[in-house]
């Protein structure tokens, strides 16, 4: 067998190398929920000091996109589920396909992202670069489209990290140079792919969905 | 002492004793552990590159080391400039960007790593009976994070400096400052993920990698102090990053949410800010309770007192350290009420360490006292922290608070707390640990003369600052009217005390590398994993997989008179 | 379809998660348009968090896993509502007279 090793020297076995492997990304996890949080936090404040200039701008944006992408990226989180449990089984072909599949659909949600950035750009939503807005005091309306391009921007930063790591384990486990049955390797990438899409699950109803009903 | 046994006798690859851990023989790990850590690669690439975290630890060290001394020469300049009542030293724009400087590099390129990045990256794995880290090309990639960070501030410094003060306060940093505000909080950014990779090692590796025998209760309290400052630095650090991130970028573009005529608030850059930089403060003491609390047991001989009452005392400051940020604004436009809140919560976090300090009192109670220089250095913390703390009280008092705001009070508080504090038990560390990570013992005399030295230096540098903070002084101006003259003069002389006290180590510690007498594996005759191994410690830390079957501390039998003697350094036996 | 096939035996119980999460946003997404006042924001932030709380659970495995790990997950939450909780105690009472 020209099995890869699995177990690195410092640990003693692979249990207390899965366990250690989890455990320090469920604590980047916890520290990427503040990372966030502060963005949240000014979302939080503004919107309770300037809630009408908020409504009229949060109708403003992309809501068919918006779902859209939420869709995709709730999609991509079954493929990636259904990519650890495949390497649980040792099924190297279903890991393959099913990293391919949440790969895609990432890149997708990117692409869709991009154009809702261009149309923003058109509509003149842009703040500092390009902004103008009539429907509501546009000095407030702008802070909410500022945080919106904060907000989103993080987070495709993180999704573009997201997709790029995906594709490094998918050629790994293609050529055979990952023991992605033995490692955590494969369960620990889902969890942050996992992560990047619960952030869009909260920045979803904070973007899209104020003020539609007014 | 038979109360901790090696699990393979001499660790060679066949053992298989009763209490064997035959995954040590099967993985081979046993030949290469004869050579110290030091030896065991050579050229600079072995030691930039490194995984093995005794040798990050070092490269840390030598790198806070640099930084210590460039944020010291700002502190040189600012007392200079304040000898005189005049600015005549330097402009009012360049004492600005002085002590922007000291404040910047001291935090957090000195103070923040000083303690977990050094000693705890040394003695962490060795003090739970590890290998390594569990990620210890993370530790190494942390280590490179902060060179970076590093390089952006030197960068601040040569072209000239930035004038915020390291709180970056919006909306001068954002819009007015002209100083090099992007690149300096860019530093902080990069800084920030070296500190949170450093903390996500140290608690993975303290939940997962203790060795056998070592449960939770039986972990030094070191390792206590350090998994409760890693918490702080995992769950606040993330928010000070996006605060500076909001900075850079509301400053580049000209948008944003904190400068009050683009529709901001600039207070909401303060709640971020504090509510990452009030529990820093407990990043740079915990650690420091930490090696304290080590050398007191060790050098009384006892005990320690309440052990589980220190562990939940670290925990709890580490929590409530995260209720208390908005005691820095009670004059900056914050609601009252809440002001009120928080107020009364700073009073609180005063109980936690209060234990402490007792319990470290009540260690020393009938112990048998050594007054080597760790011990001195110890006590010195011990004394200034209280004195650092009792003013906090002072300052978390919200009607006194309005009178000494920004003053050379606070200036002074903080000053006992981190200088006083933190800087001490980093030298009595250093000093207790010396020969366990160099394999030599420093001069014991010299060594004490230092230790007495910063202690007088310190008090003679900060004690009138309380004073003129008292009277009135406000912090961050570099000229004052002339009654002030006679305390900052002897505020200044007390600064080239300490300076002296600062350099006077330095000096015998490279001496010691070369001619002092070589330390044994144990030279303080002290309890706790990182003893039982070879000083300086094999590349692997031990032949084979210690087992723990002692509570810590084990200096005296319960209930009976202290017992034991110490070992004195200069009559210790070489290693063996 | 080739990837039925190759995920042959691993879509349960993922798909159904899969299913709730699509009703879940179809959901969300209408009841933004029916004017519930303050209820607007409550229901959406609570959909997302009843999301949220299913893909943890099960896409993230915390449902099998051990305290450390559920402790871990809780800290980054309990933390973010500590920043929320204290800043909008300034917020919330800096009407309330003089101050």
């Amino acid at each position: 067998m020209s099995d890869p090793q699995a177990l690195a020297e410092q640990f003693d076995d692979l249990g207390q190398q899965r366990h250690a492997a989890e455990l320090g990304m469920w604590i980047f996890l916890a520290t990427e929920a503040l990372f966030f949080g502060g963005l949240l936090l000014g979302y939080a404040v503004y919107r309770h000091l300037y809630p009408e200039a908020w409504f009229a701008a949060a109708r403003e944006t992309e809501i068919l996109i918006g779902t859209a992408n939420t869709a995709i990226l709730l999609t991509s989180s079954l493929t990636m589920w259904l990519a650890v449990r495949a390497g649980e089984e040792g099924r190297r072909d279903a890991v393959t396909l099913a990293l391919g599949l949440t790969a895609t659909l990432g890149a997708f949600f990117l692409g869709l992202k991009a154009y809702e950035y261009y149309l923003d750009w058109d509509n003149s939503l842009v703040p500092g670069l390009r902004f103008a807005f009539e429907k509501a005091d546009p000095e407030h309306a702008e802070i909410f489209y500022y945080l919106y391009f904060f907000l989103t921007g993080v987070h495709a930063v993180h999704l573009t990290v997201a997709i790029t790591a995906v594709l490094v384990v998918l050629f790994l486990v293609r050529t055979g140079r990952l023991a992605y049955q033995q490692s955590a390797t494969l369960t620990v990438l889902g969890l942050y792919w996992h992560l990047v899409d619960v952030v869009w699950i909260f920045l979803y109803p904070l973007i899209y969905l104020p003020g539609r009903s007014q | 002492m038979n109360t901790i046994v090696d699990a393979q006798g001499s660790g060679s690859s066949g053992g298989s004793g009763s209490h064997s851990l035959p995954r040590q023989a099967e993985r081979g790990v046993g030949r290469e552990e004869a050579t110290s850590y030091l030896t065991a690669g050579h050229g600079v690439k072995s030691w930039l590159f490194t995984t093995d975290h005794k040798r990050i630890a070092i490269l840390y060290a030598l790198t806070i080391t640099v930084f210590f001394f460039i944020g010291g020469a700002a502190a040189t300049l600012i007392r200079m400039e304040l000898f005189t009542p005049a600015g005549d030293l330097v402009s009012a724009e360049g004492y600005n960007k002085l002590f922007t400087l000291h404040g910047v590099i001291m935090v957090w390129f000195f103070l923040v790593p000083a303690i977990p990045a050094t000693l705890g990256n040394f003695l962490l794995p060795l003090m739970l009976g590890a290998r390594d880290l569990a990620f210890p090309r993370l530790n190494l990639m942390s280590w490179w994070l902060i060179v970076i960070a590093g390089a952006f501030v030197l960068y601040v410094l040569v072209m000239g400096g930035v004038d915020t003060g390291w709180t970056f306060y919006a909306p001068y940093s954002t819009t007015y400052s002209n100083g090099y505000v992007v690149a300096a909080a860019a530093g902080i950014f990069v800084s920030g993920f070296s500190t949170i990779a450093t903390g996500l090692n140290f608690i993975v590796t303290t939940h997962t990698m203790r060795a056998p025998g070592m449960h939770w209760f039986r972990v030094p309290l070191f390792v206590w102090s350090i998994y409760a400052t890693a918490l702080i630095m995992l769950l606040a650090t993330p928010v000070l990053a996006m605060a500076l991130l909001l900075i850079m970028i509301e400053r580049l573009l000209g948008v944003g949410i904190f400068d009050p005529a683009l529709g901001g608030d600039p207070v909401l850059f303060e709640h971020l800010f504090w509510f990452y930089s009030h529990p820093a403060v407990y990043i740079m003491i915990l650690p420091g309770m930490g090696v304290v609390t080590e050398i007191v047991t060790c050098f009384a001989r006892r005990r320690i007192f309440g052990y589980q009452f220190m562990v939940y005392a670290l925990l709890s400051i580490a929590v409530v350290g995260f209720f208390v940020w908005g005691h820095h604004m009670f004059v900056a436009g914050q609601s009252m009420y809440a002001g009120l809140v928080f107020s009364f919560l700073s009073y609180v976090i005063a109980v936690p360490s209060a234990i402490k300090v007792f319990n470290w009192t009540a260690t020393l109670y009938r112990g048998s006292i050594v007054l080597d220089a760790p011990m001195l250095y110890a006590l010195g913390f011990i004394g200034l922290f209280t004195m650092g703390g009792l003013t906090g009280l002072f300052v978390a008092s919200l009607p006194i608070d309005v009178h000494v705001h920004d003053t050379y009070f606070v200036v002074a508080h903080f000053h006992y707390v981190m200088v006083g504090g933190m800087v001490s038990a980093f030298f009595g560390g250093l000093h207790f640990w010396w020969p366990k990570i160099t394999g030599r013992l420093y001069p014991e005399a010299w060594a004490r003369f230092a230790a007495l030295l910063m202690f007088f230096g310190f008090n003679m540098t900060f004690f009138p600052q309380f004073i003129l903070g008292w009277m009135g002084m406000p912090r961050r101006y570099h000229e004052y009217p002339s009654e002030f003259q006679v305390y900052h003069v002897l505020s200044s002389a007390g600064a080239v005390v300490l300076g002296a006290a600062y350099l006077l180590p330095l000096g015998y510690f490279l001496w010691s590398l070369r001619y002092g007498q070589p330390a044994s594996d144990n030279p303080w005759d002290a309890k706790g994993l990182e003893w039982r191994t070879a000083s300086p410690p094999p590349k692997h830390n031990f032949p084979s997989t210690p087992r723990v079957d002692e509570e810590a501390y084990d200096y005296h039998p319960p209930r009976r008179p202290p017992g034991g003697h110490l070992d004195h350094p200069s009559d210790g036996r070489p290693a063996s | 379809m080739r990837a039925i096939g190759a995920f042959h035996g691993l879509w349960w119980p993922g798909i159904l998660v899969w299913v709730t999460l699509m009703a879940l946003l179809g959901l969300t997404w209408g009841l933004a348009y029916v004017p519930m006042g303050v209820f607007n924001t409550v229901v959406s932030m609570g959909i997302g968090t009843l999301k949220a709380l299913l893909v943890a659970l099960f896409f993230m495995h915390l449902k099998e896993s051990g305290p450390v790990l559920r402790l871990a997950a809780c800290a980054g939450l309990v933390w973010l509502a500590v920043l929320f909780a204290f800043t909008f105690a300034d917020y919330l009472s800096r009407g309330w007279g003089p101050g």
